[in-house]
């Protein structure tokens, strides 16, 4: 067990402690070590090398309650070393990591599953023209009350833009449901509220004016312009 | 009600789209049962205080319109998580 000890200094910390601990000790570290060891095994060496022993050896030759130490050993090395794996704990590491592989196998079975099924969701409620673009080019066109959109089927965020006459973006809009949902899905709710509920979306959606480069805070915060 | 990937077939169906995280599932209700109708709207409705969007869609694809309230009489309704601004 330790004892507290007092010391003013580091010199004499060592004393202190082996006076309160019954040990003759003289004022230096490794002298102090030496004093410690003779009560149980002793420890001859010079200051940082009689710890590496120790750890090395746990408590010290099993021959000689005396050691010499003549060698720095790399101590935490030794100590991993020591811990190697029991045949068990292998079998153990090995099932866990058997148990994870299927689990990410599973997961990604999911997200498959779900990405199928998004896209078909979103097949089922576009028209010719808008499958062909998205299959094309990534995608597809919304027409609505005389304004035209592009919704971009490869992001969560600022993949909407509305378009002039001649197809150049005029700005651009960024609102998204979650993000856990698949890609797909996340189009088609753009899609939806773009078609019935555009005021709404304008309202959720922060909006970039790529014509000034200015972005519009949504109607939601008070239309604040930001330069 | 059944769940289903898939919108039924047969007429005289309610059906819910919820998106979410494994793709859509189609919860389908039996629009001649009463107790039916009311398990519908009751879903609906537990959606719509979540926050979630309600759209009825057309079995051709083309436009419907957005929802407030249940309607059992739409043949399909796509419910769609709340959004946000990004």
């Amino acid at each position: 067990m330790w004892s507290e000890t007092t010391a003013t200094t580091t010199s004499t910390i060592w004393t202190g402690w082996s006076s309160s601990t019954n040990q003759t000790c003289t004022s230096t570290s490794c002298t102090a070590w030496d004093a410690w060891n003779t009560s149980s095994t002793s420890v001859t060496s010079t200051g940082d090398t009689v710890f590496v022993q120790w750890v090395t050896d746990g408590t010290g030759s099993s021959t000689s309650n005396r050691i010499t130490v003549h060698q720095s050993v790399p101590a935490y090395g030794n100590w991993v070393a020591r811990q190697e794996e029991t045949r068990e704990q292998k079998a153990a590491r090995a099932q866990q990591q058997l148990k994870w592989k299927a689990e990410q196998k599973e997961r990604d079975a999911a997200k498959q599953q779900a990405r199928f099924r998004a896209k078909k969701i979103l097949a089922e409620h576009l028209t010719g023209v808008q499958k062909q673009t998205l299959e094309k080019e990534g995608y597809f066109d919304v027409q609505v009350v005389g304004r035209n959109f592009r919704i971009y089927n490869d992001r969560y965020q600022h993949n909407v833009f509305e378009l002039d006459d001649q197809g150049k973006k005029i700005r651009e809009f960024c609102a998204h449901t979650s993000h856990a949902c698949p890609q797909e899905d996340h189009s088609l709710a753009q899609k939806l509220m773009l078609e019935h509920a555009l005021e709404n979306f304008q309202e959720i959606a922060n909006v970039w004016d790529l014509k000034g480069q200015r972005r519009l805070v949504s109607q939601s915060r008070q239309q604040l312009v930001l330069s | 009600m059944t769940e289903s990937h898939e919108w039924p077939t047969e007429e005289g169906k309610i059906s819910i789209a919820v998106l979410g995280s494994s793709g859509d599932t189609k919860s389908i209700w039996d629009k001649s049962n009463e107790d039916e109708v009311e398990n519908a709207r009751d879903t609906f409705d537990k959606l719509k205080k979540k926050g979630y969007l309600a759209f009825s869609v057309n079995k051709d694809g083309s436009k419907g319109v957005q929802m407030s309230t249940f309607d059992p009489d739409a043949e399909r309704m796509i419910m769609v998580p709340q959004m946000q601004g990004g």
